[in-house]
């Protein structure tokens, strides 16, 4: 791990979110992002690209976020690498739920892409601080 | 053969009465005589002897014939006196025949003395026979049974029987021969013997009475008013008297009363059993009606009907129940309802009456969603409603079964199709909105001015839309049932203060200021998120009807068991059409406010669905042009004495009051050894001035104190409504070495002096049932009088059997309760013994209800301070105790809280 958060995988069927949050991850937040299409893909590429931070759809067609994640943790270099869900299926027990699998947070969708640079930033530092990969915080923008 | 005739010759003459008795002789007679010629011969013959005949000479003299006239008047001896002389007056003889002489014959005629004597024998024998006669009749008339009265021509009475005097005992000394018939009558009148008619006159009576008694022919019954009846007939005789017969008729007119009472008594009761007879015949006739129409509703009924005893054993079930479950039509009938229902709640339904589910079956049944079993096994679920009819001294409940299938399939497509749609929304939403920010935020590059416009337009809509789905979410899982609440104990004002930060950023949008007046205090059991929402949707409602430069206040204020969150704009007001509709989904006062204002509609239906999930109530008070205040009260966690309006914290204070400096000391450390805050008051005056101050979780009392001051104390806090469930443990404790406590404590439930208050009785034994964890532990009562056992078995029956005792022996033979009911003092040290044993049972012991009598107290804290030393705890044991106590009532409160 390094000092700073720079680099993300980002796992997004939808295009159009994937093209939003790329914008706003590269240009405001200036990281490094591997934006990946489906669960299988980020598999492939992650272990290469070695992440600071894994952001992970839930719902999306084949494999979903949940499996995706439990396969990216497999992989080398990974199994510490904070995870954050961005999700609409992001009630109390939901989120409950993502957190008890591991997750560091779930940002709920809609977010706002302004902020979410400094969002991620600020879970991803709070993760490291705990050494762990589980955290405390409040969901959403 | 000559008459035989006995003569008494009263003559001083020897010679002369021989002539005399010679002259007899020759008349015809055989006289047997005797001659005398003194007052006391006359006196001895008359008396002793019977004479047909006295012949008296004129001057004798010894004795005169004047002076032997009066003795034999005097003697009434009915018998013909003769006198024969030489020669007598005229003027001599009138006065001789007026005292009783019948003949004078002169000596010298005593050819007239034959004629003389046969005229006077014939007549003697006449009066005899007349004499006999009357007394035959007199005999006659005393022997019957009628009172009889003859009264002459001019009403004056004859003669009369004993029976008439009887009957008449009223007239005395007035009824004898020769009494005016009227005089008698105006003097019974005069005594009131007899009953007048009402307004009657009595001078109209007599004259009535005295008519009927010449003019005879009737028969009248006579009322007296000694309550005898008479029945008078009266007859009168040829020569104008009146004979009148009198009989005693109360015995046979009280008989006919009595008949006639009887009679009428039959009468009415003859009316009465047809009366009933046709009444009964129409309720039967009804009855049947309604049965045959209960019958018909029954089996036809398309929801389940079951009905079943308080032994949990179904009756009868009808075929819709019968086909929810998979059963026959007789199947179910004789089984336990457990077979088809959940276990707890028909243990809850017969067996412990829960409250809250009697309360429900007596409001007439709100119904609750539960699961029944099939007989295969598979669940179905059920609307289930319960009442119950009371069956002599049993009760049967009768339960309405819905299958709701069908409901939950649908309310689960609903809710799947809400849940869908809205997230399937969400994408292209999160795009829209990610753009749309990106493209506000000028990441891209830099804008033209109109452009910029155009976009914040796109913008704020597009969060209104999101808005909108997650309001609409909300309705939908509160209306599922799906909403799911964390109640965990906040403080008041550090919720109010969060929540309003969360809203400032919005507030400046509008240009609207956000003040707290006052912040509460207190804590309630509340969701921090859903609290937050509450305040928000609350808060962005008064900041939107805000005119820009106002303020909206905050204020929190502890009332009564509760605390009042206001909320209070300055904008236009509701408008009073409006208020009835201002909690539905969808409505805002003017439709185009919606569009305008920005809103979804529903935010206060979710406020008020939340507050009320919250166990509150939401309000409001609007005045138009002057603003609105939106209200919501929630119930304020009780932790432990008066509600103080200053407190923000949880109490985990316990107030130890009492008892000698060290022990209190001791006991202080020991309260603060089990995690608790620990004040320490040397008397109870102390522990109530803190206790007006701030609450606390338990009171612990040295049992000294329980004389008089102490108990009214305890008492006081018992009754008072605010503090209902505090614990108040007495502890008996005396200082070990090393600075460690041996002692002993119980839980006073409550004090009550007799005569003993059943209502708050079972207040208390309810409360320490509740705390024990559940009903149906034995309610063991110690001492108490054969008079108070049945009452307070009948109070308790459905928290637990009541076991009585009076002994240690019979106190251990009892074993384990839930509850004790002590009647003190028990008298001696048998009884301080026999509560030691209430308390040597379990190292924690049963709550306590003590009953005394209102004077003498200090015996009875004495004996209870005997008791708890005699079975006191060792230092370690002590200490668990006192732990087990507090733990044990503050776990109960914090369910009682949840629930």
């Amino acid at each position: 791990m390094t000092d700073k958060l720079k680099r993300i995988t980002y796992v997004e069927d939808e295009p159009d979110i994937g093209a939003i949050v790329q914008l706003a991850l590269e240009e405001l937040g200036g990281f490094t992002l591997n934006l990946c299409r489906s669960g299988p893909e980020a598999v492939e590429k992650a272990a290469i690209f070695q992440p600071d931070l894994l952001l992970l759809d839930v719902m999306m067609p084949g494999m979903d976020g949940v499996q995706t994640f439990h396969l990216l943790r497999a992989l080398p270099g990974l199994h510490e690498t904070p995870v954050v869900f961005i999700t609409a299926k992001a009630q109390t027990h939901e989120v409950a739920h993502y957190r008890s699998l591991g997750a560091a947070d779930v940002i709920a969708k809609p977010f706002n892409p302004i902020t979410l640079p400094d969002h991620l930033r600020a879970i991803w530092e709070r993760a490291r601080a705990e050494g762990a990969p589980a955290g405390e915080s409040a969901a959403g923008d | 053969m000559s008459e035989p005739l006995r003569i008494l010759i009263i003559d001083d003459s020897e010679d002369d009465t021989v002539l005399l008795v010679r002259h007899l002789r020759a008349s015809g007679y055989a006289p047997d005589y005797r001659r005398i010629d003194t007052q006391d011969e006359l006196r001895t013959a008359l008396s002793a002897e019977r004479w047909d005949l006295v012949i008296c000479d004129y001057s004798m003299p010894q004795l005169s014939a004047p002076k032997a006239l009066r003795i034999i008047q005097s003697l009434d001896r009915d018998v013909p006196v003769i006198l024969v002389s030489g020669f007598v007056g005229e003027d001599e003889l009138i006065r001789l025949i007026k005292i009783g002489a019948q003949d004078i014959i002169l000596k010298s005629n005593l050819a007239r003395l034959k004629p003389a004597i046969e005229r006077e024998l014939a007549e003697a024998q006449l009066r005899r026979d007349k004499q006999r006669a009357k007394a035959q009749l007199t005999t006659a008339i005393e022997s019957i049974a009628e009172g009889i009265a003859l009264y002459d021509a001019d009403d004056r009475l004859v003669v009369c029987n004993r029976k008439y005097r009887e009957l008449h005992d009223g007239s005395g000394t007035l009824l004898v021969p020769g009494v005016a018939y009227e005089d008698l009558v105006r003097d019974a009148v005069r005594r009131g013997s007899f009953v007048l008619e009402e307004g009657e006159d009595a001078e109209r009576f007599i004259q009535q009475r005295l008519e009927d008694h010449v003019n005879p022919g009737t028969t009248r019954e006579i009322r007296r008013s000694d309550g005898r009846w008479l029945k008078a007939q009266e007859w009168l005789t040829p020569d104008g008297g009146t004979v009148c017969v009198v009989g005693d008729i109360t015995g046979r007119r009280e008989r006919e009363e009595r008949l006639r009472s009887q009679a009428e008594e039959l009468r009415r009761s003859n009316d009465q059993l047809s009366q009933e007879v046709a009444l009964r015949k129409a309720t039967e006739i009804s009855l049947s009606e309604s049965e045959s129409l209960a019958r018909a509703i029954f089996d036809g009924a398309a929801d389940g009907l079951v009905t079943f005893g308080a032994d949990g054993v179904i009756e009868s079930v009808n075929p819709a129940a019968a086909r929810m479950f998979g059963l026959g039509p007789d199947e179910a009938v004789g089984l336990p309802l457990t077979s088809l229902l959940p276990e707890g709640l028909v243990r809850r339904t017969v067996h412990a009456r829960e409250p809250a589910w009697q309360a429900t079956a007596d409001a007439g049944g709100t119904p609750r969603e539960i699961l029944g079993r099939r007989r295969d096994g598979s669940p179905v679920p059920i609307e289930w409603t319960v009442s119950e009819v009371a069956r002599g001294e049993d009760s049967l409940f009768a339960g309405i079964m819905r299958d709701i299938t069908e409901r939950k399939k649908l309310d689960r497509m609903k809710s799947e199709f809400v849940s869908v749609v809205s997230h399937e929304l969400r994408t292209p939403l999160t795009s829209i909105r990610g753009a749309l920010g990106l493209l506000q935020a000028q990441v891209t590059g830099d804008l033209p001015e109109q452009a910029r416009g155009m976009i914040e337009i796109a913008h704020a809509n597009c969060e209104r839309i999101i808005r909108l789905l997650n309001d609409i979410l909300d309705i939908e899982k509160i209306e599922s049932g799906r909403m799911h609440f964390e109640f965990q104990p906040l403080a008041v004002a550090d919720l109010l203060r969060h929540s309003v930060e969360a809203c400032r950023g919005y507030a400046d949008q509008f240009g609207v200021g956000l003040r707290i007046e006052r912040e509460g205090s207190g804590l309630v059991m509340a969701d921090r998120d859903r609290f937050g929402q509450i305040v928000a949707n609350l808060l962005s409602n008064a900041i939107k009807y805000s005119p820009p430069g106002e303020t909206v206040t905050i204020d929190a204020r502890a009332g009564a068991g509760s605390v009042r969150v206001s909320v209070r704009d300055r904008g236009p007001g509701i408008p009073a059409e409006f208020h009835e509709r201002i909690f539905e989904k969808f409505s805002q006062a003017d439709s185009s406010d919606t569009r305008q204002k920005g809103g979804s509609g529903l935010g206060l239906s979710i406020a008020e669905a939340i507050i009320e999930r919250h166990g509150g109530k939401i309000g409001f008070h609007t005045a138009p042009g002057r603003g609105t205040t939106f209200f919501f009260d929630l119930p304020l966690k009780r932790v432990g004495a008066r509600t103080h309006m200053g407190i923000g914290a949880p109490s985990s204070t316990v107030l130890v009051c009492g008892g000698e400096a060290r022990v209190r000391d001791l006991m202080q450390q020991s309260v603060v050894g089990l995690g608790f805050d620990a004040v320490a008051c040397a008397d109870t005056g102390e522990a109530e001035a803190f206790l007006a101050e701030r609450p606390v979780a338990a009171l612990l009392l040295d049992v000294a104190l329980l004389d008089g001051a102490g108990v009214a104390f305890a008492r006081g806090l018992r009754a008072a409504a605010a503090a209902p469930a505090m614990p108040i443990i007495a502890t008996g404790a005396a200082a070990g070495r090393g600075g460690r406590l041996r002692g002993r404590a119980l839980t006073l439930v409550d004090w009550l002096f007799k005569p003993v208050d059943l209502p708050r009785l079972r207040i208390g034994a309810e409360r320490a049932a509740d705390e024990a964890g559940g009903r149906g532990a034995p309610i063991l009562c110690i001492g108490l009088d054969d008079a108070l056992r049945s009452p307070v078995t009948r109070m308790v029956r459905d928290l637990g059997p009541a076991r009585f005792a009076a002994t240690r022996a019979d106190i251990r033979a009892a074993g384990a309760c839930g509850l004790a009911i002590v009647d003190v003092p028990l008298g001696g040290r048998g009884g301080e013994a026999a509560l030691a044993e209430l308390f040597a049972n379990a190292e924690a012991g049963p709550p306590l209800i003590i009953l005394s009598e209102k004077v003498v107290p200090a015996r009875v804290a004495k004996q209870l301070a005997g008791a708890l030393r005699r079975a006191a705890l060792d230092e370690e044991a002590f200490a668990r105790q006192l732990g087990a106590l507090l733990d044990a009532v503050h776990v109960a409160a914090d369910m009682r809280l949840m629930a």
